[in-house]
């Protein structure tokens, strides 16, 4: 038995505790039994989790301890007068029981819906029965410098099978999954291009634990031209008829086959780091482009490829022998250096790749752990201010309560018995609160779901971690929030509180001061968190980018389109609503991810080129197009024929990478790349190619061979419409039976600021929240202090003063309050924000503005709040409040 | 007394630990019920029927031997007592004398619309 595997203690000691001794020694012994078993034939993850369940599912009347006989009965007779007294107290008070219910619920509410989602975002991929022994392999490549230039999540084809084979052993299974590119898939008149395409080795099921519905998980992708299909998929193609044995047409990069469904899998679960909707023998690629051709390609970085370690071996084996293999297998660099200099292979864990991995390119778009941490400060910040909230309006409440407390005291009440009801008391208003919460939730998570893009729900969420999570929160609010008004009541001496002392609430410090300031200081943070991030976001999108983004239509190129490229720009360049035409291998706003190595001409020698140079493969009128500022030299020219595989046309920061003293230097020098030998012809200014989350990159213009994907349209003013009614005609006939797909680099480049976008939409509606509730407490305790001091308004009134006189009194108190939380908020937040802003190449700077209006917005919703109840007491007749008594 | 009546769940305890013989202690129970049942059955809802059964008086049980995968704890193993056996031949015999009741055209009616 391997040790540390062993049920978690925290259970044990639980089901110790509330199980009979009778039985503890029997059932403990069989739960342990289990647990033991479930771990040979599940797993630990698994037997632990079923552990815990088996201990809750204990919690019956035939196995918990009997209440012993002697147990007091008028305690239970005290329970249901505490209870009694609370209920009373509640709806005498109502405006109070409901400021503070509420306040608590929304609190709760934003709690729950936060955890809920992060417990989502940290489920990811852990279905799978081997997660914790599956990695993903990435490759990194080094600069001479030893610096990243770049780090994608795809590696070669030939890596999964050289390391199945050279770490025989180590590895139990090394895969790989290569993307369609969005094929073409039709059936009878039925057809559809298929996202979620996928390549994939006939062993991917041994690693990954997709149910099969229908197939064998063993044989389903081991023939060529075999596909295994989702349920959803299926029902697509084929509604209800048995999709087995049917087959299904492929239609991209100009193959067309028949492929047979061998299977149907499971729908990705809603937490995998990425979705299929068809998978497809690995051989049919393998196939088209050679056994041996495949084994070739280092340098075709398309394949996710995963490894799976057997049991009881652990990744730092195979880290350990990659430096090796891939000099190995990759040999050395120009310069003589090995391969592992510049060549890395990186192992990630399965389960981390979600919250983890931002690397340059993955299958699909990762989540963050920065902000799940977001979400759970922000959590935590909303719920700390509602239980703020509920501390304060019960002190506050309880001092008017004091003369209960004496008569109590007097009747014979112990101290004791005084703590339990005011305990529970709060605990049964957050009870309340935590039901109420839940109603809230509910209403709430449809539209919470739509915003993030996931599929929570109250009723699929493990039963057991929410009811306890509920219930700690519960008593944990219900004993903090009650314990202060309990111990400080309590305390109260009898002749005092009965005689009439009187609970001065002009103390200048209190705890509920501090309290106040700290909710407003939280709030204030979070309006000026808006604030910048807005800011940021503004900055991103208006900032001028270099080159002419507006108007410019993005279309997909094939085959066709690119050998004729040059009569059909002609003809849409005839057409009146549109400007210019032109194609490239990548579109601004897009990823620079292709480069290769090269030489330059530097002081009237040749040298190697020790940094990245991305490439961009474009036509003749590509910069003309994008209107891209000319710094030194001349743009390609149609008119000598050399230019197409001679002419390098560099931009700014490749110059200053080379050491060049100045670009009109740099202009005829000799230029080698990527197998291309000729001149730097032109340098072109540094323009934002990449969103402004990257720093510009040094990049280089080559005449096209055959790599153009997208034709660029840029479109006159005013006509887009035509323009594009126009394009679409055009297309339809250019790439028949594909569907029309077309985007604007304007648009485009907006949608890389998506995560910002909802960073700020949600910290907004969150921050609304957090004042909303701030605001709610403040509200009660304003209210009731001037209650406590209606006969101070009347005196003061009766002995001349004016209505402003009293309201400045009253509002001043609340205002200092709310300006020490701004004084202490402002550098907050500027520190916070700073750093937040740090992970942006090109920031906005923080703006005074943005500060000045998260202080202000916060001292007009104060004094509006404090000023209703203040208006109304000053405005009232003295006669009314000093009649009495 | 609480009367003989044999629910469902308790009459397959019981045909299981019958089934189990020597071996009819917690897990094994547990498992045996899971196996044939195909359904997930708790621990401590096994413990219910269990001490319902030794209060109406259809099993008996004995510490049985203690195992180190168990953290040194005894097991408890159960046997059916004769009242048992008789409840359990009584509502065989029940649901036999209704199923000879039971015409064949009840069984084998087809619905077709």
């Amino acid at each position: 038995m391997r040790k540390g595997a062993q049920p978690p203690k925290i259970y044990t000691r639980l089901f110790e505790w509330f199980c009979d001794e009778e039985y503890y020694e029997e059932l403990q012994g069989d739960l342990e039994q289990s647990f033991y078993e479930n771990i040979k034939a599940h797993g630990e993850y698994k037997a632990i989790r079923k552990y815990r369940k088996e201990v809750f599912l204990m919690v019956r009347p035939s196995v918990i301890k009997k209440i012993k006989g002697h147990v007091n009965s008028n305690n239970i007779d005290m329970v249901h007068n505490y209870l009694k007294i609370g209920v009373r107290n509640m709806l005498s008070q109502r405006l109070y029981s409901f400021i503070n219910i509420f306040g608590l619920a929304v609190g709760m509410a934003a709690t729950i819906l936060i955890s809920l989602y992060v417990q989502h975002e940290l489920s990811y991929d852990k279905y799978h029965e081997k997660a914790d022994r599956i990695y993903r392999i990435s490759r990194e490549w080094l600069n001479q410098d030893g610096e990243s230039s770049l780090h994608l999540g795809h590696i070669a084809p030939p890596f999964a099978p050289l390391i199945e084979n050279d770490f025989e052993g180590v590895v139990e299974q090394a895969v790989r999954l290569m993307s369609g590119y969005g094929p073409l898939m039709s059936v009878g008149d039925k057809q559809f291009e298929e996202e979620n395409f996928f390549f994939a080795d006939a062993d991917v099921f041994k690693v990954f634990s997709w149910k099969f519905i229908q197939g064998n998980r063993e044989t389903a992708l081991v023939e060529p031209n075999t596909l295994v299909l989702s349920e959803t998929v299926t029902k697509r193609y084929f509604n209800d008829e048995d999709p087995i044995g049917k087959s299904l047409t492929f239609n991209n990069f100009g193959i067309i086959q028949e492929m047979k469904i061998t299977g149907v899998i499971e729908d990705t679960p809603d937490n995998s780091h990425f979705k299929y909707g068809m998978l497809c023998s690995f051989l049919t690629y393998e196939n088209v482009v050679g056994t041996e051709q495949l084994m070739q390609r280092f340098g075709s970085n398309n394949f996710a490829t995963y490894v799976l370690f057997p049991e009881g071996v652990s990744a730092s084996q195979l880290e350990a022998g990659i430096p090796a293999f891939t000099d190995k297998h990759l040999g050395q660099n120009g310069n003589g250096d090995p391969a592992s200099t510049t060549n890395k292979l990186h192992l990630m864990p399965l389960t981390d790749i979600h919250l983890h991995s931002h690397l340059d390119s993955e299958i699909e778009a990762n989540g963050d752990i920065k902000y799940v941490y977001t979400y759970i400060i922000i959590a935590l910040f909303i719920l700390v201010i509602a239980c703020i909230n509920f501390m304060n309006l019960s002190t506050a409440r309880s001092m008017k309560r004091a003369k209960e407390v004496g008569v109590r005291k007097v009747m014979g009440a112990f101290r004791s018995s005084l703590i339990r009801q005011f305990i529970t008391e709060s605990v049964l208003m957050a009870l309340i609160s935590a039901l109420l919460a839940i109603g809230f939730v509910a209403l709430v998570l449809p539209w919470f779901n739509n915003f993030a893009g996931k599929e929570l729900s109250l009723v699929t969420v493990d039963p057991l971690f929410f009811g306890g999570l509920l219930l700690i929160v519960v008593l944990s609010v219900g004993l903090l929030a009650g314990s202060y008004p309990a111990f400080f009541l309590s305390s109260f001496t009898p002749v005092k509180v009965l005689k009439g002392a009187k609970h001065s609430s002009h103390k200048k410090v209190n705890l509920r001061s501090v309290l106040v300031v700290f909710q407003f200081f939280i709030s204030i943070c979070l309006i000026i968190g808006v604030g910048v991030i807005g800011d940021q976001i503004e900055y991103m999108k208006t900032k001028e980018l270099g080159f002419a983004k507006d108007n410019m239509i993005v279309l997909p190129s094939n085959g066709q389109i690119h050998a004729n490229f040059k009569l059909i720009r002609e003809r849409l360049i005839e057409q009146p609503s549109i400007e210019d035409v032109t194609f490239s291998s990548r579109v601004p706003s897009g990823r620079l991810l292709d480069s290769q190595g090269g030489e330059a001409e530097v002081d009237g020698e040749m040298k190697r080129i020790d940094f990245r140079i991305a490439d961009i493969h474009v036509d003749h009128s590509y910069l003309e197009t994008l209107e891209i500022k000319f710094l030194a030299g001349r743009n390609f020219d149609y008119e000598l024929a050399s230019d197409s595989s001679e002419a390098f046309i560099l931009n700014k920061a490749a110059i200053d990478g080379l050491g060049y003293a100045s670009t009109e230097e740099a202009v005829g020098k000799k230029f080698n790349y990527g197998g291309r030998q000729g001149y730097i012809t032109g340098v072109v200014d540094d323009f934002h190619f990449e969103s402004l989350h990257q720093s510009i990159a040094p990049i280089v213009f080559v005449i096209t061979q055959g790599r153009a994907r997208n034709v660029i349209v840029k479109v006159k003013e005013g006509l887009e419409d035509e323009a594009t009614a126009y394009l679409k005609g055009e297309w339809e006939e250019l790439r028949p039976g594909s569907t029309w797909d077309h985007y604007t680099i304007g648009e485009s480049f907006n949608d890389q600021y998506e995560a910002e976008e909802k960073l700020s939409e949600l910290v907004s509606y969150f921050s609304a929240l957090t004042i909303f509730v701030a605001i709610l407490g403040l509200f009660g305790l304003s209210s009731f202090s001037i209650e406590q001091n209606l006969k101070e308004i009347g005196i003061r009134k009766v002995l001349g003063a004016s209505v402003s006189n009293v309201m400045y009194m009253f509002t001043r108190r609340f205002a200092l309050l709310v300006l020490t939380g701004i004084i202490v908020a402002v550098p907050v937040s500027y520190y916070g924000m700073e750093i937040w802003l740090e992970q942006f190449p090109y920031a906005t700077g923080l703006q005074l503005l943005t500060f000045i209006i998260g202080g202000v917005a916060a001292l007009l919703f104060a004094i509006g709040t404090v000023s209703y109840e203040v208006i109304k007491a000053a405005l009232s007749n003295p006669v009314n409040t000093l009649r009495s008594e | 007394m609480k009367g003989t009546y044999l629910g469902e769940f308790q009459e397959i305890v019981l045909l299981a630990i019958l089934i189990l013989g020597e071996d009819a202690y917690g897990v094994r129970i547990q498992e045996e019920i899971q196996d044939q049942m195909k359904r997930e059955v708790s621990r401590g809802a096994l413990h219910t029927a269990l001490m319902r059964l030794i209060d109406k008086g259809f099993l008996t049980s004995e510490m049985g031997e203690a195992l180190p995968e168990r953290g040194g704890r005894r097991k408890r193993i159960y046997s059916v007592t004769s009242i048992g056996r008789q409840a359990l031949k009584e509502a065989r015999a029940l649901r036999e004398q209704l199923w000879s009741q039971v015409p064949d055209w009840a069984m084998n009616m087809n619905y077709t619309i």
